[in-house]
């Protein structure tokens, strides 16, 4: 069983977890820092961007809105020496893309409840249920969704093949095909200045925007 | 466990982490060469953080709603619903798995409590509240959230009837 009210990680015996007043003053510094809104909503945006089924239903202010709102109300726990603030805000919003995402694409609509969509902001119009599979199931949204989904599956493969091997962009991906921990890593282990492998890695991040905003057409 | 991660997934990863920490103009660049418009950007975050705001708002008044019941209260709401005390109680407790509960039923829970649907499906998403010092007695355990039921489940073993879990279970109507 697969709900939000699942989504928290276990509390570790050295977690330190936020309090209800340490969460609403995050909450009120986040909001006024402009620099943070904007990666938050780049950050919803590429995750919303990389879903498979969630994209056609939520506006990336929209996840971001949940997240704020599932931290606010418990559902997910701020430990604050394992995360900051805003890295914690990501982590929800990939947690809450996945499970819908599996959620929608599990369920017929018989069985979905109507309120675990309720993604879409109480000022705008929210696509039912009914609406959302009927629409999904013609023919053609049902073949342009299994090329986009095959797209989506194999993003890493396509990237790397507008890149030769050899190139500095082909072996960023290479070496991020085997796992990935920090930008420092990986250009300390392809031997590259950190300025130069910036600039390649902006190109690699324009190019998956591009292939993103292609598969949206 | 540590479960090993696709590429596509380190891919992601990689993404975020740049989004997150690099240095401000490089994102701002970033996302200027991607056709961004950066105080749109802005403007919509400052509402989603606006509306999660108000939402928690509301949905912490439907959780004290629910938690503040008398117990003459509860007996009555428990009547209105067509459920045993112990289904109430367990709701009151927040120890049911949310998406669980028809639709229906949520419905009229909210309307005895006063309270809007999803402003109570958020709060029974979240951990129950603490007693309320003072203002009422509370026999709500502080770490009961972290076991939840299905609803349909949590009225079996409330010992209701099949015919009567039926009629809860439905939708319809």
């Amino acid at each position: 069983m697969l709900t939000e009210e699942n989504l928290d990680e276990p509390v570790l015996p050295d977690d330190v977890l936020a309090t209800d007043e340490e969460i609403a003053i995050a909450v009120v510094h986040a909001r006024s820092d402009t620099g943070n809104n904007i990666r938050l909503m780049a950050a919803a945006r590429l995750l919303l961007d990389r879903s498979k089924q969630l994209k056609r239903v939520c506006q990336p202010e929209d996840l971001l809105q949940d997240a704020i709102e599932a931290v606010l109300i418990g559902r997910r726990k701020w430990k604050t020496n394992r995360v900051d603030f805003k890295g914690l805000l990501v982590g929800v919003m990939r947690s809450l893309v996945s499970s819908r995402d599996n959620s929608i694409k599990a369920k017929s609509p018989g069985e979905m409840m109507e309120h675990e969509l309720h993604l879409v902001g109480e000022d705008q119009d929210s696509q039912n249920l009914e609406e959302f599979y009927a629409d999904a199931q013609t023919t053609e949204e049902i073949v342009l969704r299994k090329e986009q989904e095959a797209i989506e599956e194999s993003q890493m493969d396509i990237l790397c093949s507008q890149y030769e091997p050899a190139s500095l962009h082909g072996r960023i991906l290479e070496k991020l095909r085997e796992g990935f921990s920090s930008h420092a890593e990986v250009y300390e282990a392809l031997g590259v200045e950190e300025s130069v492998y910036r600039n390649a890695w902006k190109a690699l991040m324009r190019a998956a925007t591009r292939m993103n905003e292609r598969s949206k057409e | 466990m540590n479960v090993k991660k696709t590429p596509d997934e380190n891919l992601l990863d990689a993404q975020l982490d740049f989004i997150l920490n690099a240095p401000q103009e490089q994102i701002e660049q970033y996302l200027a060469e991607t056709g961004s418009n950066l105080a749109e950007m802005n403007t919509k975050a400052k509402f989603a953080f606006d509306r999660a705001l108000e939402s928690h708002a509301k949905a912490k008044e439907a959780a004290q709603a629910l938690a503040a019941l008398t117990p003459a209260r509860q007996k009555v709401v428990a009547q209105n619903l067509s459920i045993r005390r112990s289904v109430l109680t367990a709701l009151r407790e927040h120890r049911v798995v949310v998406a669980s509960i028809p639709g229906r039923f949520l419905a009229r829970l909210a309307n005895e409590l006063g309270q809007a649907v999803d402003s109570l499906a958020t709060a029974l998403s979240g951990p129950a509240p603490r007693a309320l010092g003072g203002q009422y007695k509370s026999d709500i355990k502080p770490d009961a959230t972290r076991v939840r039921v299905p609803f349909e489940q949590l009225l079996r073993e409330a010992a209701m009837s099949e015919e009567e879990i039926s009629s809860l279970m439905s939708n319809g109507g």
